[in-house]
């Protein structure tokens, strides 16, 4: 069984891999006039091309950051295609066609029939079609006023929103690969959330059609208006093939007075191979900012893939009483790399932020918690609770934890609190001698550990990911 | 490039070294032993390499350094004053009376300072009167015992200017009955000038000594000090170690204490700050064996314009062992505190218990507290913990105190008084403790 993971891990990016170059596709690198050509091809309105341009300008001046704690071969800027037509994927006519050892892995993972048949591309009947489905959620999102589209779509339909709000959470200044991700975008999710209105369903990635496809440059921005709420998942306990290798993410997100914003996402991209060769580099900047008084941002993440991750997802908490939560579970096995954590800036009274953080590290893999907590001057009365475990399953992997606080006023009360601990030999054989096998231990164990952050994830994706862990740490015990 | 060219390039670039550059060839050499000029020339081969630290540097974040860089110093040597003796009597503590070593302006003064009757073989002396014996083969193996700060600007200028500083050297199977104490004086009416401390001490097998390292100044004004302290257990030895940095509001101080341990010694350090305009502690304990334990406890208490950053380094490379530390701030007006503490734990070095608990009370609305624990762990079979915590009094304490008919100034002075206290309370020799509890009080009921 479990070999017939690894081989399945091993696998390097079968999935839509060609090697001659699309008809679509620009030639590698970057100047101003791939900017310039991309904004053409998407028919951009000016403050687009000049806020693209803008950011070029200044990625130019900017140097590859390096104080994460990662190691890795830095990407040659000069070889990435920034743009290609999104592609065709061969369908295929049942899942009969699909490779065995992945359908064992849905089945264990428990992702339903038609997810499946989605995931691999399958035509599936009518009535399940994904389009249809697809449909149906946006004539229900659409009675509810809320608009769910990517961000070239909304360009074209809401400029006016999509102008107000780029870039004013995350500037094209911010860091190096928020900078390039500003020039080059691809596409991304759009949502908008009107006043008083909460939508009427979680918001998957899943239902946007013909976006499945993460892109290499991806860019969401997310807009609650006062009073309202959403719910937004991203990405999905199934192993995912992507040809690029650098993935610089942007994310945005923006709550107005008495808005929430949850946002979960579950990562498992390429890892590489068991000797650390290939995986995706995931270089994502996520942001939010509660701007109104008594609004609330809600991070949940479930990051178990990537080779190298860099992943700060922060709330600015603007308005008063407004709220911060940041729950991750992050698990590095073989040669993984995990640089993550979160900011949480107090600005306004009485905003209050928790923090849980649960780093799982085994085989020869790097696990890094890295946060910021600040109280800014004016932050009377606020609050921070902070706790990041580390558990270490094997001696030849490394936990780290690296928190910053910065405090600055007097009333403001920040607690941190961070632990290290393993899966003991005793513990393990605790469970053998009751008949539990070894997978269901650890995946037992790991539930324990992560419980606090399944429990803010969406039902079927707590099941999910709870499986997910313990098929990632396979054999990496005993 | 010639060592004289790169002296010209730093010069250009930072007035700061090229200085002490300057200082460190006007030292006199005579008779200088071969492992010493050595030394000296390595670190000013390294001084011309490096860069002034800033605000850029992930160690030196969040400091303005610009009025210690920007300042010219005198060498030591050309401040020399006599101890002031009333204030060296004051300062004095009875428990030490047959240990004290008095140093002014950095300069060992022999005639305020008293050593009698410690025992066969120990050694409670100076550079410079090691110097003057022709007797400083004695101290050469003890110094450069880690590498740990080769790059650090601050270490490399003291390896090029040191000349003085207390040397202690306790044989194996010995214990040093009463405690040693260090006191450095400093007259700030002068020129602004800058020290370079290097006190060594060695416990050998078995040995143990406690040693109080006190800064202290008879008259304000500017200075610098800039202290190496570098420490070596040898297996079985115990070490206290207590220091107390009160040096001028206006000075300068930086010091960097290296600490090297063997199996089943005992390492324990308390350092309490409480002068200076800035004030930069670090600390590296590197363990050599198993089953060593060592606490580095910590007061910070600063108000004004002060800035005081602590670094500690915890460095477990081997198996079973157990680490303490316990440091505890409080911020008032426009102070400025930094807490950095490291915990590693190697590979293989399993079975290690270490614990780390940094607390901050902010006194006022200006004050700042920036603190990051940091642990970075390789083996699996650990128990580590760090924690840290920052705010204010409890209301529901002040409350308490207030129901029992205490006015609320009192109660919070209390309360101050009882967060800092606890780490003076480990402090064995009596005096000082009582003394450093003193003026805590006094200074928690001034606010």
């Amino acid at each position: 069984m479990s070999s017939n993971i690894e081989n399945f891990l091993d696998q390097p990016y079968e999935a839509g891999f060609t090697s001659d170059v699309e008809m679509d596709s620009f030639e590698p690198g970057i100047d101003e006039e791939t900017i310039r050509k991309i904004s053409a091809i998407k028919d951009e309105p000016q403050f687009l091309l000049d806020f693209r341009l803008k950011a070029f300008e200044h990625w130019k001046t900017m140097e590859e950051p390096d104080w994460a704690n990662v190691s890795y071969d830095k990407p040659n800027f000069d070889d990435i295609i920034y743009y290609s037509a999104p592609k065709e994927k061969p369908k295929k006519d049942s899942l009969d066609e699909v490779d065995p050892a992945i359908l064992e892995t849905y089945e264990k993972l428990g992702i339903p029939l038609q997810e499946q048949k989605m995931l691999q591309n399958v035509a599936v009947d009518a009535v399940f079609d994904s389009v249809s489905v697809a449909t149906t959620f946006k004539k229900q999102l659409a009675e509810a006023g809320v608009i769910f589209c990517s961000v070239n779509e909304a360009v074209e339909e809401y400029p006016e929103i999509v102008e107000k709000y780029l870039g004013s959470v995350v500037p094209y200044t911010d860091n190096f690969y928020a900078a390039l991700n500003s020039a080059v975008f691809s596409d991304g999710s759009f949502v908008y959330v009107p006043k008083g209105v909460t939508s009427p369903m979680e918001l998957s990635t899943y239902f946007r059609i013909n976006t499945q496809d993460t892109g290499q440059f991806e860019r969401t921005l997310i807009v609650c208006e006062e009073g309202s709420y959403v719910s937004y998942l991203e990405g999905c306990t199934a192993p995912q093939f992507d040809t690029n290798q650098l993935h610089a993410a942007v994310v945005e997100l923006v709550a107005l007075e008495d808005a929430e914003i949850k946002y979960s996402t579950v990562q498992n991209w390429y890892a590489g191979d068991e000797d650390g060769k290939g995986g995706i580099y995931n270089f994502v900047t996520k942001r939010g900012v509660c701007e109104g008084d008594n609004s609330k941002i809600s991070w949940t993440q479930v990051e178990t893939g990537s080779a190298v991750t860099w992943k700060y997802p922060s709330c600015i908490l603007k308005g008063d009483n407004s709220v911060g939560e940041f729950y991750s579970v992050a698990l590095t096995n073989h040669h993984q790399q995990a640089d993550t954590g979160t900011k949480m800036v107090h600005i306004g009274e009485n905003t209050k932020s928790t923090i849980i953080s649960k780093g799982i590290s085994a085989g020869v893999s790097q696990n890094s918690y890295r946060g910021l907590v600040k109280m800014m001057p004016g932050a009377e009365g606020a609050r921070n609770y902070s706790e990041c475990d580390s558990m270490l399953i094997g001696d030849r992997c490394g936990a780290h934890t690296f928190p910053y606080i910065d405090v600055r006023n007097p009333s403001a009360q920040v607690e941190h609190e961070a632990s290290t601990s393993r899966i003991g030999e005793d513990q393990m054989f605790y469970f053998l001698q009751r008949g539990i096998d070894e997978e269901d231990a650890i995946s037992m164990i790991i539930s324990g550990f992560c419980k606090d952050v399944f429990h803010e994830l969406p039902m079927e994706f707590a099941v999910e990911a709870r499986k997910l862990l313990g098929i990632k740490l396979e054999g990496s015990v005993g | 490039m010639s060592l004289a060219e790169k002296k010209q390039e730093t010069m250009a670039r930072h007035p700061f070294i090229a200085q002490f550059i300057d200082h460190s060839n006007s030292r006199d050499a005579d008779g200088l032993p071969q492992w010493w000029s050595e030394s000296r020339t390595d670190a000013l081969q390294r001084l011309v390499t490096l860069d002034v630290p800033g605000p850029k540097d992930e160690e030196w974040k969040f400091l303005n350094l610009k009025s210690l860089y920007n300042a010219t110093y005198l060498s030591e040597g050309a401040a020399a004053t006599e101890a002031d003796e009333a204030f060296v009597k004051e300062r004095s503590i009875p428990e030490a009376k047959a240990a004290t070593l008095v140093f002014s302006n950095g300069r060992f003064k022999p005639a305020a300072s008293n050593v009698d009757g410690l025992g066969e073989g120990v050694r409670v002396t100076s550079w410079s009167e090691l110097r003057e014996a022709g007797d400083l083969d004695a101290v050469r193996d003890h110094v450069g015992i880690a590498d740990f700060w080769e790059d650090d600007l601050f270490y490399n200028l003291n390896g090029a200017n040191f000349e003085d500083g207390a040397v202690i050297l306790v044989p194996r199977e010995t214990v040093v009955e009463v405690p040693i104490h260090l006191l450095y004086v400093s007259d700030g009416s002068g020129e602004r000038f800058a020290a370079h401390p290097r006190n060594v001490i060695v416990a050998g097998e078995n040995a143990e000594v406690t040693v109080i390292e006190e800064y202290a100044t008879s008259v304000d004004g500017e200075y610098f000090h800039n202290v190496v302290d570098e420490i070596s257990l040898g297996a079985n030895a115990e070490v206290r170690h207590v220091k107390v940095q009160r040096d001028s509001k206006e000075a300068q101080h930086v010091a960097r204490n290296i600490i090297t341990l063997e199996s089943n010694s005992n390492y324990e350090a308390t350092a309490v700050n409480l002068g200076a305009a800035f004030s930069r502690n670090d600390s590296y304990a590197r363990f050599d064996g198993s089953s060593i334990e060592c606490t580095l406890d910590g007061l910070v208490y600063i108000g004004g314009t002060q800035v005081s950053d602590t670094h500690t380094a915890i460095d477990h490379a081997l198996p079973d062992s157990t680490s303490y530390q316990l440091q505890k701030v409080i911020v008032d007006d426009r102070a400025h505190s930094i807490f950095n503490g490291k915990i590693f734990v190697r590979e293989d070095a399993q079975r290690i218990d270490s614990n780390q608990l940094n607390q901050n009370l902010l006194l006022s609305r200006r004050a700042r507290v920036n603190t990051k624990p940091q642990l970075e762990i390789f083996a699996d079979d650990v128990v580590c913990s760090h924690g840290a915590t920052v705010g204010q009094l409890q209301d529901d304490q002040l409350f308490y105190l207030m129901t029992r008919g205490m006015d609320e100034e009192r109660a919070r002075s209390l309360l101050t008084y009882a967060f800092a206290a606890e780490v003076l309370e480990d402090i064995e020799v009596d005096s000082l403790r009582t003394r450093l509890e003193g003026l805590l009080m006094e200074q928690t009921t001034r606010n």
